[in-house]
């Protein structure tokens, strides 16, 4: 009979064991984020809409020859090929080059000192490089071919390799905040499209957020791609949908804060498909926003076709305060892939010919 | 007779219990086993992205400023970039 009871308390205690264990290893969506569909994330705060005339008012930004950067004056140092991200640090302009297979790093005088990284499958090695990001104590660099992020001090020394579906074209698909490094969901995940990991040293994940709009296995899935800018001192996330007109706000705990409806013509002429399941029938969409990007200042940026808009917050309030096309020595439209805001400098990235371009940042903070 | 045939069935489960516990406790917590490959190319002075997961795929073709996006499920059929396989380019 106490055998008995001693097995039974056995098992028991197993059963109990294995149940904690089943629990703590579920990844629960944050709590802060409620919202499992687009009306929800509609109705969770209040909407402002702002409307943009794509054809009208852009003011035209001249960039010189000398403001191409990205040289090198030695023979046999690195040059800039393919670049797919920046990051601003230690003076320097850290540059993800995908064809170069590393980071160069540039002085702000736009020479290029030096390269991190070689092509390979190893630590601090590369396949095709796609983009860098930072928050306070790390440098993150995705590369969607070797399927991982790497995860390195800001003395650059490797600390870690996250193993991660990734796009490759898209451009802040991943990004960082104090407290969130923020990646593409796995597809098992039925509701959530951004999983979230502890952005400080044990790098562990913490959940998933942003709904999906449209179930597996239904269509046009195309919907459930996103962009995602982070600005890691404030801790606030923008994010859109790629085929939406809406900019989703977040603050430092992913709650919910406001929603802008840009609205234009454009977005009327685009003719998506609505949000609704359609079994079957592979469809596409088209992208509203080529760029999405979270300035320090609380400023937002995005770029529809080839113009870079801004729009400003005071009192709460945000209203449209720029509109700017930015022509090469060339006389062609830049087509930007990406941009940052450093020492007062704007920095853009050229999607086509790899040149990067620098202009006093008041250039385009003028009313 | 009953006694031990349902002591040695409880045993028999507590020892199933024991052993996939123990398998299920020690995989690793994050479930890293992503399957999947992402093809880049350029065609017509467009940038092309296939990217193809165990259940489906994403194929991005940007130009001149505008980028469109086909999704589906299951496997990617055709070719890219006027030809070429996914996942060799």
């Amino acid at each position: 009979m106490l055998k008995m009871i001693g097995m039974r308390n056995l098992y028991s205690f197993l059963l109990v064991i294995l149940f904690f264990s089943f629990c703590s290893r579920q990844k629960t969506a944050i709590k802060s984020s409620k919202a499992s569909s687009l009306d929800d994330l509609l109705k969770e705060t209040i909407i402002t809409n702002i409307s943009i005339n794509v054809n009208a008012n852009k003011k035209e930004v001249r960039l010189s020859k000398k403001s191409k950067i990205g040289y090198t004056n030695s023979s046999s140092g690195p040059v800039l090929s393919e670049p797919r991200g920046l990051i601003g640090l230690n003076d320097s302009i850290y540059i993800a080059d995908r064809e170069q297979h590393g980071i160069l790093v540039m002085d702000l005088k736009g020479e290029i000192q030096r390269k991190i990284g070689r092509m390979g499958k190893g630590p601090g090695e590369y396949v095709a490089l796609k983009d860098i990001f930072q928050n306070d104590n790390y440098v993150f660099t995705a590369d969607p071919k070797k399927g991982e992020i790497q995860i390195f001090d800001k003395q650059f020394d490797y600390l870690k390799a996250l193993p991660v579906v990734l796009m490759a074209v898209h451009h802040h698909v991943t990004d960082a905040t104090k407290q969130f490094l923020f990646t593409p969901a796995t597809y098992s995940n039925k509701k959530y499209l951004i999983d979230t990991y502890k952005a400080t040293s044990s790098f562990k994940k913490r959940g998933s957020f942003f709904p999906k709009l449209i179930p597996n296995g239904y269509q046009p899935m195309a919907y459930n791609r996103y962009l995602i800018s982070a600005d890691a001192h404030s801790g606030n996330v923008i994010i859109a949908y790629t085929g939406l007109p809406y900019l989703f706000l977040f603050d430092e705990n992913l709650t919910h804060q406001r929603t802008i409806n840009i609205q234009s013509e454009y977005y009327k002429k685009l003719n998506n498909p609505p949000v609704r399941p359609v079994q079957n029938k592979p469809m596409g969409i088209k992208w509203v926003f080529q760029n999405i990007y979270l300035a320090e200042d609380g400023s937002i940026f995005f770029t529809v076709r080839r113009t870079l808009y801004r729009l400003s917050s005071s009192n709460d309030k945000f209203r449209l305060s720029g509109k700017y096309q930015f022509l090469t020595d060339d006389g062609d439209t830049l087509n930007i892939r990406n941009m940052l805001i450093y020492h007062s400098n704007l920095y853009l990235s050229s999607a086509y010919d790899g040149f990067i371009y620098s202009i006093p940042a008041k250039r385009i903070y003028k009313n | 007779m009953e006694g031990i045939i349902k002591t040695k069935m409880l045993n028999f489960v507590a020892a199933l219990v024991i052993v996939f516990g123990g398998i299920y406790l020690f995989l690793p917590t994050n479930g890293y086993s992503i399957m999947s490959c992402t093809s880049t190319c350029s065609y017509g002075g467009c940038d092309v992205e296939l990217a193809q997961t165990q259940s489906n795929w994403v194929m991005a073709i940007s130009c001149d400023g505008t980028t469109t996006e086909y999704a589906g499920t299951g496997d990617y059929s055709g070719t890219i970039c006027g030809g070429a396989t996914p996942c060799s380019v």
